[in-house]
């Protein structure tokens, strides 16, 4: 098959997927090579950073998804109604960034951190696909641990986990300094 | 009237505890603990006036910072630890993934920017590949078998079966209270004797479940003298 054809395959099934889909499967379906179909992916997704396209092909581990560029959403938001997108709640938000940061993670380790329970939390960010049970620790009452998934990439935007903001550590510096200043 | 308000501004003990820190502009590694202390109780007793839940994780923290209170007033020994250590390592460890959390939402926020598009409903119908075969297939043909079809739905469909379920009107306890009763009066009594004050089926099945059961609790015995003769109940020894 010839490589134009099997990009404009790829984008139909961009298109109708919609939500992220799984090199594998686009692979499966062309019936390529998982490093053909990513080296086909990667020239698509260069072609429409042009300036006259509108969608742009966004990449989160080993997904892929269509999404319309950010540049024009001032345009196609007119067309929304206010407040019609829900975005993550900050307590959701903060039970999402322990799990980013320290997965594999148990409820018992958000809870401390965040000093009040996680239940329904845990549940709900389950249920969106952003984070997943990845086991179970081999201790008393054998707990489910929790790390987040190729979804969660997608939704903030990331390439892969290693993209994560870095940590801020500056109060600890500030710590030192303080000390360090004491002793002076 | 009176209104109860859930507001969600402060979600832990942790967050209002860091509100409080910031707000009054004091040392996170000197915390001010009987001022903070008596901001954090001021906040909840104002919580509670106006009828919002005070969920019990803040109230463990306002009994951890009374605790911390209370040793801060007693001397320490040199060297010891300071007994607001852990309160602050862990303020400052939620104080990181708050601030994650921040990022995490411009990060959304601008990611939002970003239209996605839900997936297709695509369904076909697999069975839609076979190819139909009209060949040498006439009109008569199609009638006949629907003729045959209509035959065997006759044959086969069920009579509409309705039945009515009924309310219990004799429960088994009920019956054996009466049997019990009447046992009690006369030691020895045939079921046909307990069945002569009403003859309904329902009765009569209540009454012979019940014989079965305190036959099974041994509360009676049941005997009869010679083959379908009378069945009587004697009084159990139990």
């Amino acid at each position: 098959m010839d490589k134009n054809r099997m990009k404009s395959i790829i984008e139909s099934i961009l298109f109708a997927w919609g939500e992220p889909i799984k090199i594998g499967e686009i692979s499966k379906i062309l019936n390529i090579k998982v490093s053909m179909a990513k080296k086909i992916l990667a020239e698509m997704a260069e072609e429409y950073e042009a300036e006259n396209r509108g969608i742009v092909l966004k990449k989160a581990n080993e997904m892929y998804q269509l999404k319309t560029k950010d540049k024009n959403f001032p345009f196609i938001n007119q067309l929304f109604k206010p407040n019609s997108r829900n975005s993550l709640s900050n307590s959701a938000l903060e039970a999402l960034s322990i799990i980013a940061y320290k997965q594999p993670v148990t409820k018992i380790e958000i809870d401390q951190i965040r000093g009040i329970k996680s239940d329904y939390i845990l549940k709900s960010l389950i249920d969106k696909k952003l984070i997943a049970i990845k086991g179970k620790l081999n201790k008393p009452g054998k707990p489910s641990i929790y790390g987040t998934t190729d979804h969660f990439l997608a939704h903030f935007g990331l390439e892969s986990i290693d993209n994560l903001p870095e940590l801020s550590f500056e109060e600890n510096i500030e710590n030192v300094e303080n000390i360090m200043n004491e002793s002076e | 009237m009176k209104y109860i308000v859930h507001l969600n501004k402060f979600h832990g003990p942790f967050d209002l505890l860091f509100y409080l820190i910031e707000s009054s502009e004091v040392d996170i590694y000197d915390i001010p603990i009987s001022e903070i202390t008596e901001q954090y109780i001021g906040y909840l007793d104002a919580l509670q006036e106006l009828d919002m839940d005070v969920t019990s994780e803040f109230i463990l923290m306002a009994s951890t910072l009374l605790e911390i209170k209370s040793k801060m007033l007693l001397p320490r020994k040199e060297g010891s630890e300071d007994p607001r250590e852990d309160l602050v390592s862990q303020l400052l460890e939620y104080k990181i993934y708050k601030g994650v959390s921040e990022t995490l939402k411009t990060r959304e926020e601008k990611e939002m920017e970003f239209i996605e598009k839900p997936a297709e409903e695509i369904q076909y119908d697999s069975s839609l590949n076979e190819q139909l075969l009209f060949e040498e297939i006439s009109v008569y043909d199609l009638m006949y078998s629907f003729q045959e079809l209509l035959k065997n739905c006759k044959d086969t469909e069920p009579e509409e079966l309705i039945f009515e379920i009924q309310k219990d009107e004799f429960t088994i306890t009920d019956c054996m209270e009466i049997i019990n009763e009447k046992l009690g009066l006369l030691k020895k009594i045939s079921i046909r004797e307990i069945v002569s004050s009403n003859k309904s089926r329902k009765f009569i099945v209540a009454v012979f479940l019940s014989i079965l059961e305190m036959s099974k609790l041994k509360n009676l015995k049941v005997v009869q003298d010679y083959t379908f003769g009378e069945i009587y109940l004697i009084k159990g020894i139990a």
